[in-house]
C-alpha cells in the first residue's frame, strides 16, 4: 500500500504543449492537490469536530443562530445529566456485552467453519456458503421480521441474547468469507508436515494454522465488533424495555423523549464515537485490509 | 471428534440460517391469501411512492459515491506529506455509527440553529430548510454520500496502487496527457472494481434503513420513505405484518431484477 516510488499522478500532469512553463504548472497542480486534500479532510472531520464542540458548549451560547466555530465556553453538565437522568450507563454496558460476545462467538465459529470449508471441501458446501453471503444482502426487514417472530415464539425477544444471536447471524457470513480467503492461502503442506511430525489435527490447527491466519481473524473480529456496536435496526426491532437498550437505540429514543436536549444527545453520540475512533487509530491496518477485501456492509 | 462435530454443526447452522429466510415469506401463512398482499400493495400509491424513492435514493447515492470516490482516490494516490493523515481522516465518516451520523447531521442541519445554515448565511448564501418537503431527499442523499463515499475511495485507492508506475512513466514519455493517461490506464484498471463496487453499494443503499429512518423517519409527507421503511412501518406500527413482509419481499425482487439487468448490461465476469 505504501510503495514510496509512486508517481504522483496529478502533480506530474504536464502535457507537452503548454502556455505555462513546466515548473509553474507543477506548482499550480500541487496547490490544487493541497486544496483538494485539505477540503476532503475538512469535510470528513468537521461534523465530528462540531459534535464534540457542541457536546461541551455552555448552554448560554448553545442555541444561537450564529455559533462560534471556536470551542468553548466549556461545560460538562450535559454529560452529568446524561448519566443521572437517563439509562445511558446501562445502555453502554449492554452495548459492550453484546458486541464483545457477538464478536468472540462470530470469530470462533467463522474460524472453524472456514477451516472446514478449506480443508474438507464437501461438494455443495461452498454453494451453501455463497447462499449465506447472499443472505447478507437481504433487505433488513426480510431478515428482521422473521427473527423477531422466532425470538418472540422462543420467548427471548427483548433480551440481549436475542440481539447477540442476530448480530452473529449478520456478522458470520462475512467472517466466514474473509477467513476462508485467509485459510486458503496457507499451504496444506505446512499443516501436513506438522501432522507427520506427530501433531494432532487440533494441535496443527492451533500451532500452525492460527498463527498464520491471525491477521485475518483480527480483521474478522474488528468487523464483527463494528457490526454489533453500531447496530441500530435490530435493537429497534427486538428490544422494547428501556433497561435492555443498546447505546445506538437508546440515543435515538432520546431524540423523541427530550425534543431539544441536543447537548445530552450529542454528548452521548460523542461517547459512542470517540472510543471507536481511538480503537480505529490502532487497528486501521486491519480495518483497511478488511474494507478492501470486499467490504463490510454499510 | 471435535472436527466431526463441527462438520455436522456447519450444515446445521447453515440450515438454521436458510430456514430463517424461508420464514420471511411464511409469516402470512396463518391465513393463506396467496398473492393477496401483493395485489393490495399494487393498488397503494404509498407503495409506488416508496419504490420510486428507493430507486431515486439508490441511484443518486451510488452515482455520487462512485464519482467523488474516484476523485478522492486519485488525490490520495499522490505522494504528499500527511497523506496518511488525510487518508485516515477520510475513513472517519465510515466508521462512525449510523446513529451518530444521523444525529450529528440533524443538529448541523437545523434550519435556524444549525452550523451549516449559519455558514451559508455568513458567506451570503440563503439558508435552506433541509428537512422540508423539497429538500428532504437531497439531504438524506447528501448525508449518505458523506458517510459511504470513503469506503468507495479506499477500495479504488487499493486498485490504483496495483498499477505499475512504469505504465504511467512510459505513457508520459510517449506524450500522453494526464487526461489520456486517466482514460487509457487508470480507467481500465478501475473498471472491474468500479463494476463490483457499484453493485455492492447499489444493494446496500437499496436496503438502507437506519440512516434515513433516523434522519427523517421517512417524512415529511413520505418524501423519503423507501421500501425498508415502509416494510417497518407496516409491520411494526400499522399492524399489517403480511403487507409489511410483502413489501420486504418485493424489495428483494426489485433488487434482484435490478442486479440482473446490471449484469446483463455490463456482462460482469468474476472480477
Amino acid at each position: 500500500m505504501n510503495s514510496s516510488s509512486e508517481i504522483p499522478v496529478l502533480v506530474t500532469a504536464a502535457p507537452r504543449v503548454s502556455l505555462l512553463s513546466g515548473a509553474r504548472r507543477k506548482t499550480i497542480a500541487l496547490a490544487g492537490l493541497v486544496v483538494l486534500a485539505v477540503g476532503v479532510t475538512l469535510v470528513s472531520l468537521f461534523p465530528i469536530y462540531w459534535m464534540l464542540v457542541s457536546a461541551v458548549r455552555h448552554p448560554a451560547v448553545f442555541f444561537t443562530p450564529n455559533p462560534s466555530l471556536i470551542p468553548g465556553p466549556f461545560t460538562l453538565e450535559y454529560f452529568g445529566r446524561l448519566f443521572t437522568a437517563t439509562n445511558f450507563p446501562r445502555w453502554y454496558v449492554n452495548s459492550f456485552i453484546v458486541a464483545v460476545l457477538a464478536t468472540v462467538i462470530t470469530v470462533f465459529a467463522a474460524s472453524l467453519m472456514s477451516y472446514v470449508l478449506v480443508r474438507f471441501p464437501i461438494p455443495g458446501l461452498f454453494f451453501v456458503l455463497r447462499l449465506v453471503l447472499v443472505g447478507y444482502m437481504l433487505p433488513p426487514m426480510l431478515l428482521g421480521i422473521p427473527l423477531f417472530a422466532i425470538f418472540t415464539s422462543l420467548g427471548i425477544d427483548d433480551t440481549l441474547l436475542s440481539l447477540i444471536i442476530s448480530h452473529i447471524s449478520i456478522g458470520l457470513p462475512f467472517g466466514v468469507w474473509l477467513l476462508w480467503g485467509f485459510f486458503k492461502t496457507v499451504p496444506v503442506e505446512i499443516e501436513e508436515s506438522a501432522l507427520v511430525d506427530g501433531a494432532t489435527r487440533l494441535q496443527a490447527l492451533r500451532h500452525v494454522l492460527f498463527p498464520l491466519a491471525w491477521p485475518g481473524m483480527v480483521t474478522a473480529g474488528v468487523f464483527a465488533f463494528i457490526v454489533s456496536w453500531t447496530d441500530y435496526t435490530f435493537a429497534l426491532l427486538l428490544i422494547s424495555s428501556d433497561a435492555n437498550r443498546t447505546v445506538p437505540f437508546g440515543l435515538a429514543t432520546m431524540m423523541g423523549a427530550f425534543e431539544m436536549r441536543w447537548g445530552e444527545i450529542l454528548g452521548g453520540a460523542s461517547l459512542v464515537a470517540v472510543p471507536m475512533l481511538i480503537v480505529f487509530a490502532f487497528i486501521s491496518q486491519y480495518f483497511i485490509r478488511g474494507l478492501t477485501a470486499g467490504g463490510v456492509k454499510g | 471428534m471435535i472436527l466431526f462435530a463441527v462438520t455436522i454443526l456447519v450444515p446445521a447452522a447453515m440450515a438454521v440460517r436458510l430456514s430463517l429466510y424461508k420464514m420471511s415469506t411464511f409469516i402470512d401463512e396463518p391465513v393463506f391469501i396467496g398473492l393477496g398482499n401483493f395485489v393490495t400493495l399494487a393498488q397503494q400509491p404509498r407503495f409506488w411512492n416508496a419504490a420510486w424513492n428507493n430507486i431515486v435514493y439508490t441511484v443518486a447515492c451510488v452515482l455520487f459515491q462512485t464519482v467523488i470516490g474516484i476523485g478522492v482516490a486519485l488525490v490520495l494516490h499522490n505522494n504528499f506529506r500527511g497523506r496518511n493523515l488525510v487518508r485516515g481522516a477520510t475513513v472517519v465518516p465510515y466508521i462512525i455509527p449510523s446513529v451518530v451520523v444521523a444525529l450529528t447531521w440533524r443538529w448541523m442541519l437545523q434550519p435556524q440553529l444549525g452550523i451549516v445554515n449559519a455558514i451559508f448565511r455568513a458567506v451570503g448564501l440563503p439558508s435552506i430548510e433541509w428537512f422540508s418537503v423539497g429538500w428532504a431527499m437531497p439531504t438524506v442523499i447528501l448525508v449518505s454520500v458523506w458517510a459511504w463515499m470513503p469506503f468507495v475511495a479506499l477500495v479504488f485507492l487499493a486498485a490504483l496502487q496495483t498499477v505499475p508506475d512504469e505504465l504511467y512513466e512510459s505513457a508520459m514519455i510517449d506524450g500522453a496527457s494526464a487526461w489520456q493517461r486517466f482514460i487509457s490506464i487508470t480507467l481500465p484498471v478501475l473498471k472491474p472494481v468500479v463494476a463490483i463496487i457499484i453493485l455492492l453499494r447499489g444493494i446496500w443503499m437499496f436496503n438502507k434503513f437506519d440512516q434515513i429512518w433516523l434522519l427523517t423517519g421517512g417524512g415529511p409527507l413520505q418524501m423519503t420513505e423507501n421500501l425498508p421503511i415502509l416494510a417497518y412501518v407496516k409491520t411494526f406500527q400499522l399492524n399489517q405484518v403480511g403487507e409489511g413482509t410483502a413489501v420486504a419481499t418485493l424489495s428483494l425482487v426489485i433488487m434482484l431484477a435490478g442486479a440482473l439487468v446490471y449484469f446483463k448490461m455490463f456482462r460482469l465476469e468474476e472480477a
